[in-house]
């Protein structure tokens, strides 16, 4: 019975679970895995869950926690940001006198060469940049989930999202620029 | 902190601005800065304009035979530790003394069933699963290099064919011939299915359960929740791989024999897999 209500209840999420999974191991068999493991840990404590609340958060908080506690461990340094550089790119767009407008990036974006770039700029972010901006621009998660599955206050979401965003905009823009976008 | 009127503590809730998450006072704020601060403002429309970016990102999808191995693994699971869930019969009534001894009967038997189901996975089974889990070799079957030309060799010796992969949209093939290994994956009703084709030399045997189809005698072990058969032919070792039911395997092997007949009169003749 537990089995066959946690399977109705969970199951269903799999291809969210599994996109956020490759986005965090960047690689099919760890996805795998790592979503199989969740979904292990995630029935095991099926009892701990607050019925009625948002079971996919709940699901993409064991999974993040999964990936920092087995996936993370076998890394040697950690990761680091470029703050500065992050800063200079928004002073560099601003300085110039032909900015972006709104219409120039939507018909640019409709160009399948960004699709690949796009992948690549996510991939160079570190994890807690990426999982921000995964959880709020693709699964639409609001603040206040994000920092439940993050273990992280909600002001810390906001400024994680916003440098998250500067930082992958900034990655784009090189591969914009060498295109004669910008 | 937040109040201090300055870019540096303003601008990281601009974000937030955008997605309507900021209220109250704190969005007044962040509104009133950015009509006095020209930087702040156009990072606001830079951040604006750019947000749809991430609508481009690939959604990837879960591949099929995910959710039958998931499912299967959550059966494994629970034969692990129900014997814990009785536990809490024995602070309760009389009635329950009879699950608690029954309790302690699993207790002692089902951790020596583990133990030995575990200790069972043989060499073949877990190379083949790690195998089939990374979808190409990693684990090389057998360390020692036979000196003569052996049965594998003679079924994939052939010329462009020494390491190398094909592919299909329903088969692929990973053939290395220096390690006298090959590897070839099906896709069945969306379940993956391995099969490793290798010399046996002194490879040791599973050992456990054995059924016979036809002339042959194959092995059935399990490892990681994965089913895995082997059997062999003259000094040639097969085994297979797959999250797919015993009996769904072992009819793919009834049919899927002339397949891989197939496959490898294909690489004889140079065809492969048009």
């Amino acid at each position: 019975m537990r089995k066959k209500e946690f399977e109705g209840l969970a199951l269903p999420h799999i291809d969210s679970l599994y996109n956020f999974a490759i986005k965090l191991t960047r690689n099919e068999g760890d996805a795998e895995d790592l979503v199989q493991e969740t979904y292990l840990r995630a029935y095991k404590f099926f009892d701990k869950y607050k019925k009625n609340t948002h079971i996919k958060a709940w699901l993409f908080s064991i999974l993040r926690n999964t990936f920092i506690n087995i996936y993370r461990k076998k890394k040697k340094e950690p990761e680091k940001v470029d703050f500065h550089s992050v800063e200079q790119f928004i002073d560099k767009l601003t300085d110039r006198d032909n900015l972006l407008s709104k219409d120039d990036i939507s018909n640019d974006l409709t160009k399948e060469t960004f699709d690949s770039e796009i992948k690549s700029a996510l991939d160079e972010l570190p994890e807690e940049f990426r999982s921000v901006i995964l959880l709020s621009d693709i699964e639409g998660f609001s603040y206040q989930e994000i920092s439940d599955v993050l273990k992280c206050p909600v002001g810390t979401v906001m400024s994680r999202l916003h440098r998250g965003r500067k930082m992958l905009y900034k990655n784009l823009s090189e591969y914009a620029k060498k295109m004669g976008y910008l | 902190m937040f109040f201090k009127n300055d870019c540096k503590s303003i601008n990281n809730y601009i974000s937030a601005l955008i997605d309507g998450e900021l209220k109250g006072r704190k969005a007044y704020k962040v509104k009133n800065h950015l009509e006095v601060c020209k930087r702040c403002r156009q990072e606001f429309e830079i951040i604006s304009a750019l947000k749809p970016i991430a609508k481009k990102i690939r959604i990837e999808k879960a591949p099929l035979y995910l959710k039958n191995r998931i499912i299967n693994s959550i059966e494994e699971s629970e034969k692990k530790w129900s014997f814990t869930d009785l536990f809490p019969a024995f602070n309760l009534k009389p009635v329950y003394t009879f699950s608690a001894v029954a309790a302690l009967l699993l207790l002692a038997i089902i951790p020596l069933y583990y133990l030995s189901a575990n200790v069972s996975a043989s060499t073949i089974a877990v190379k083949s699963v790690n195998n089939h889990l990374s979808n190409t070799i990693v684990d090389i079957f057998d360390e020692q290099m036979p000196s003569s030309r052996t049965e594998l060799e003679r079924i994939f010796d052939v010329q462009g064919l020494s390491w190398q992969g094909i592919s299909s949209p329903k088969v692929n093939l990973h053939y290395l011939k220096e390690r006298r290994v090959a590897y070839i994956a099906f896709d069945r009703k969306g379940h993956k299915l391995s099969m490793f084709i290798f010399d046996v030399n002194n490879l040791k045997l599973p050992e456990g359960r054995i059924i016979k189809e036809g002339e042959k005698e194959i092995y059935v072990d399990k490892y990681k929740g994965f089913n895995v058969l082997f059997w062999k032919e003259g000094n040639v070792g097969y085994s297979m791989v797959s999250d797919l039911g015993g009996d769904e395997m072992i009819h793919f092997l009834k049919y899927g024999e002339g397949y891989i007949n197939q496959i490898q009169k294909n690489i004889e003749l140079g065809i492969l897999f048009e």
